[in-house]
């Protein structure tokens, strides 16, 4: 009996602790409320442990926050703050805390209020090597990145890749945002590298360039305007070279401004089950140079789901490329169509025309897939895909597409998409390099 | 034997013969279309006793009718696996035409059908083949090309018996025509530095055979001749052998299976470069007993003084165009890379330029320009001696491959345009001065380019 007595004496004080503690709460939350929209100004911002970062930049990040007029607002703007600061990735820890003015004159007014940030930054310099896969594409880098260069959040990376089809790529890159917004981005990209097409088309691609570029996000999606110089040369021709790939050896320059839109609205980018998706690149090069062309792409995906897992999407892919001074068209600037990750059933760009056994690119192009996942486990999928690529006018487009049904099974890994595909081209121009039978596809943009 | 009314049909196919006909369609492409035509003979025998002697005759006639056919066929087939994309011209452009007539007189029916290059239906019905040929035809261009990559995954054997892989090559189910094909050329076709000379910029010498070539201001003109000395060469020596040629002109030595421009594709799709060049001239120039051959001592003088020609001549010509700033900042960078932007023209010509100076680097420990203008000197007034009053070397009727090689370097140093520029003191025209120096030279060089190029 006393053991009972005992129990239900805790079982007393503990209830009694809990509603103390309710009413405690109850009265901090009042407190609050009522206190929430009484007038209160931000007077001071004290920042500690700022090294590198520049004031001036981070006065900017902060500004905002001086126009909150009652402590509701206080809170949220400072709040706001503090989250721009860590979007720009340079701080590895921020703390903050709201306190009233310790100057002794200022013990009467209730209406003002400090703000202390205690900041840590993180480590500016970072080296990072590893192995990537892509797009049907495997490459080994080397990175090395600086945080926050002049203290503006500014980035500077140098880095090496050596891969499969891109043989070796070297990139220098200096970027930073502007106007103390994360969104908003202006970067300076210098780059050489080299392409192996020998694969489809026998030859060698060399690039040299730089790009000047400004990412931006508004409320219609992330978008993107560069400017693009680009040395190219169509070298080392594989021995069985057609002659057209041949007489496409030499060099060209590019001058080219982009821009790009993006809008995604998907829950996951790599294998998607709810959304939708539209990118549109524009390009006109013309600015000097000797390749004078508008040249447009665009894609869109749309992808639905039900409850019992089944998900059905559409995609969409087609470009065109238009040249300005009547010469025709470069292969550096063509499209290509075909393989695992487009059209499935055919080999890696082995759609459109071809010379003997090099895969020349089109001037425009048109394709879609189709495909309904099956909630197997690890998702199989059936997919319909037809896809057409032509040289010389609009018409060619739709008078024959060449045609592949498949399914397969499809592996989603956290940072690419597998996929092994049994598929079958219906439709096929007698030049098409076809794939009968199993595909594998490895990347992160799917047809 | 009593009078039986044995019918018989047999038939027997004459040789084929086969006619090449080339069809300029609307867009400008030519369809090359070829025509075998076979005449198949039927015999409607109704006696017996005749029919015995005639059957053996017969019987001979059809054997020999069916192993044509089956080597034709052969033949075909063989053709489609070597010339490839070819091969896709001329299926695409081509239609099985059949075209019969059937003429009876008395007993025997004479029907001629006439078939495609790869139609071949060891038929003695007239209409039924049109449609077994196109079938044959596909069925033998698709074998050709899409076979499987692991044929023999499942066992050896014929890869078509396996369900699996008949089940495949069903696929696709429908085939639309090609997007692209290349119209074959009708001749060989030479890939050289080219054209020749035109005039812009600078001062050009005065020449008879100069207004010929400058006149390329209009795209339509022929082009005619090159800057370069290899290019020249090669078109000279095919000149001289009378084989006919288009030039394309190339700027980019990377496009060459060697490396180095020229070079030459031919009709079939095959390319021939340096090593092989000589060689093809010799076997594919129209035989004629007009060409007279050189004998074994003037065979190895002609090397001896090709050689002298191609190390001597040569460095002093790379080092005017190449090393000397009047010609290698103008004139060469304008040849070889005035088809870029100028500043892009102007990097290429300073990385070419490293690049001939470290491969006259490989035979000479320095480059001396006294010496080599010296050597350069002699050589050309060992070609002059050697050349005498003849209107070829060695006194020949018709030019060789040394006549060539010589003509080829004294037309590029003679038609350099004359830089007046008094800083080098004229050292840029010194080349062409010495070759001036001697007449026979000036006057051969002349010659030949009015005999063989500017006719």
């Amino acid at each position: 009996m006393s053991a009972r007595q005992h129990t239900e004496e805790e079982f007393a004080a503990h209830r009694k602790r809990q509603q103390e503690f309710e009413e405690a709460a109850f009265k901090i939350q009042t407190l609050v409320d009522n206190v929430r929209h009484d007038p209160m100004k931000l007077r001071k911002i004290t920042l500690n442990g700022v090294g590198k970062t520049r004031e001036g930049f981070l006065r900017r990040i902060l500004e905002p926050a001086f126009q909150a007029r009652s402590l509701h607002e206080v809170i949220g703007l400072s709040r706001q703050a503090v989250r721009r600061m860590e979007r720009f990735g340079i701080f590895e820890d921020i703390k903050i805390q709201l306190d009233s003015p310790k100057d002794s004159w200022l013990q009467d007014r209730k209406d003002l209020v400090d703000l202390g940030i205690w900041v840590k930054e993180g480590s500016r310099i970072q080296i990072r090597t590893g192995t990537e896969a892509g797009n049907a594409e495997a490459s080994m880098y080397g990175a090395l990145t600086v945080k926050n260069v002049f203290g503006g959040a500014e980035t500077l990376s140098t880095s090496m890749a050596f891969g499969t089809r891109t043989s070796s790529a070297f990139q220098f890159a200096l970027a930073t945002p502007l106007l103390a917004d994360p969104d908003k981005n202006l970067s300076i990209n210098l780059y050489s590298q080299t392409r192996n097409n020998t694969q489809w088309s026998s030859y060698e691609e060399d690039l040299k360039g730089g790009a000047l570029k400004y990412s931006t996000l508004s409320p219609f999606g992330y978008h993107e305007l560069a400017y693009e110089g680009h040395w190219r040369e169509v070298c080392r021709p594989s021995e069985k070279a057609s002659l057209t790939i041949r007489e496409q050896c030499g060099h060209s320059l590019k001058s080219a401004l982009t821009h790009m839109w993006v809008h995604d609205m998907r829950d996951e980018p790599l294998l998607p089950s709810t959304g939708h998706f539209v990118r549109v690149i524009q390009e006109y090069a013309g600015l000097g140079g000797d390749v004078n062309h508008i040249r447009q792409e665009v894609e869109a995906q749309v992808a639905r789901s039900n409850n019992t897992g089944y998900i059905l999407s559409a995609t969409v892919k087609s470009g065109y490329l238009h040249s300005l001074n009547g010469k025709p068209s470069k292969i550096s600037d063509r499209f290509f169509l075909g393989g695992p990750m487009s059209v499935r059933g055919f080999k890696s760009n082995g759609l459109g025309p071809r010379e003997g056994e090099d895969s020349l690119g089109g001037d425009a192009y048109m394709s879609a897939g189709v495909s309904l996942m099956t909630p197997f486990p690890g998702l199989a999928g059936l997919s319909v895909q037809p896809g057409q690529s032509a040289t010389k006018t609009i018409d060619d487009l739709t008078k024959a597409p060449s045609v592949s049904v498949g399914t397969g099974i499809v592996y989603r890994h956290p940072q690419v998409r597998i996929e092994l595909n049994f598929a079958l081209p219906l439709m096929a121009a007698k030049t098409d390099a076809l794939s009968r039978g199993w595909q594998l596809g490895l990347g992160i943009n799917f047809l | 034997m009593s009078d039986r009314q044995e019918e018989q049909i047999i038939s027997s196919a004459s040789e084929p013969i086969v006619e090449t006909i080339d069809e300029i369609q609307e867009d400008g492409s030519i369809i090359r279309k070829t025509r075998t035509t076979r005449k198949i003979t039927k015999r409607v025998l109704t006696t017996t006793t005749s029919v015995k002697e005639d059957t053996e005759t017969q019987q001979r006639n059809h054997n020999h009718s069916q192993a044509i056919t089956a080597s034709e066929s052969s033949e075909s087939t063989l053709k489609d696996l070597s010339v490839g994309s070819a091969a896709e011209a001329i299926s695409t452009g081509s239609s099985t035409t059949t075209t019969t007539s059937t003429t009876t007189t008395g007993a025997a029916t004479t029907s001629s059908i006439t078939a495609t290059e790869t139609a071949v239906a060891s038929s003695s019905e007239t209409t039924e083949s049109e449609e077994v040929s196109e079938k044959s035809s596909t069925a033998t261009t698709d074998e050709t090309k899409r076979t499987f990559k692991f044929g023999g995954i499942f066992g050896k054997g014929d890869v078509d018996n396996h369900p699996l892989y008949r089940f495949l090559a069903k696929f696709p189910l429908k085939q639309s025509p090609a997007p692209h094909t290349r119209p074959r050329p009708v001749k060989p076709i030479v890939y050289a530095f080219a054209p020749g000379w035109k005039v812009g910029g600078q001062e050009t010498e005065k020449q008879d055979n100069k207004d010929v070539e400058a006149e390329k201001k209009d795209n339509k003109e022929t082009i005619i001749g090159s800057f370069d000395v290899d290019s020249l060469k090669w078109m000279a020596y095919l000149k001289f052998n009378q084989i006919d040629y288009d030039i394309k002109p190339a700027f980019e030595p990377t496009m060459s299976p060697s490396g180095k421009l020229p070079f030459l594709a031919l009709p079939d799709g095959s390319l021939v470069t340096d090593e092989g060049f000589e060689q093809w001239v010799q076997e594919n120039k129209p035989h004629s007993n007009k060409s007279e051959s050189l004998n074994i001592h003037e065979a190895a003088e002609a090397v001896a003084f090709s050689t002298l020609t191609e190390s001597k001549i040569h460095a002093a010509l790379l080092y005017t165009l190449w090393l000397e700033a009047p010609h290698f900042q103008g004139t060469t960078r304008q040849h070889y890379f005035g088809h870029h932007k100028y500043y892009l023209g102007k990097l290429l010509n300073y990385m070419s330029k490293s690049n001939i100076v470290h491969s006259m680097l490989l035979t000479r420990t320095q480059i001396d320009r006294e010496l080599i203008f010296e050597e350069a000197a002699t050589a050309i007034e060992a070609l002059s001696v050697q050349l005498g009053e003849n209107e070829y070397y060695f006194g020949k009727s018709t030019p060789s491959s040394l006549d060539a090689i010589v003509f080829s370097y004294l037309h590029v140093i003679l038609t350099l345009p004359r830089i007046r520029n008094a800083e080098d003191g004229g050292r840029s025209g010194e080349l062409a001065r010495m070759v001036k120096k001697h007449e026979n030279l000036y006057k051969y060089s002349q010659n030949i380019w009015k005999k063989s190029f500017a006719a």
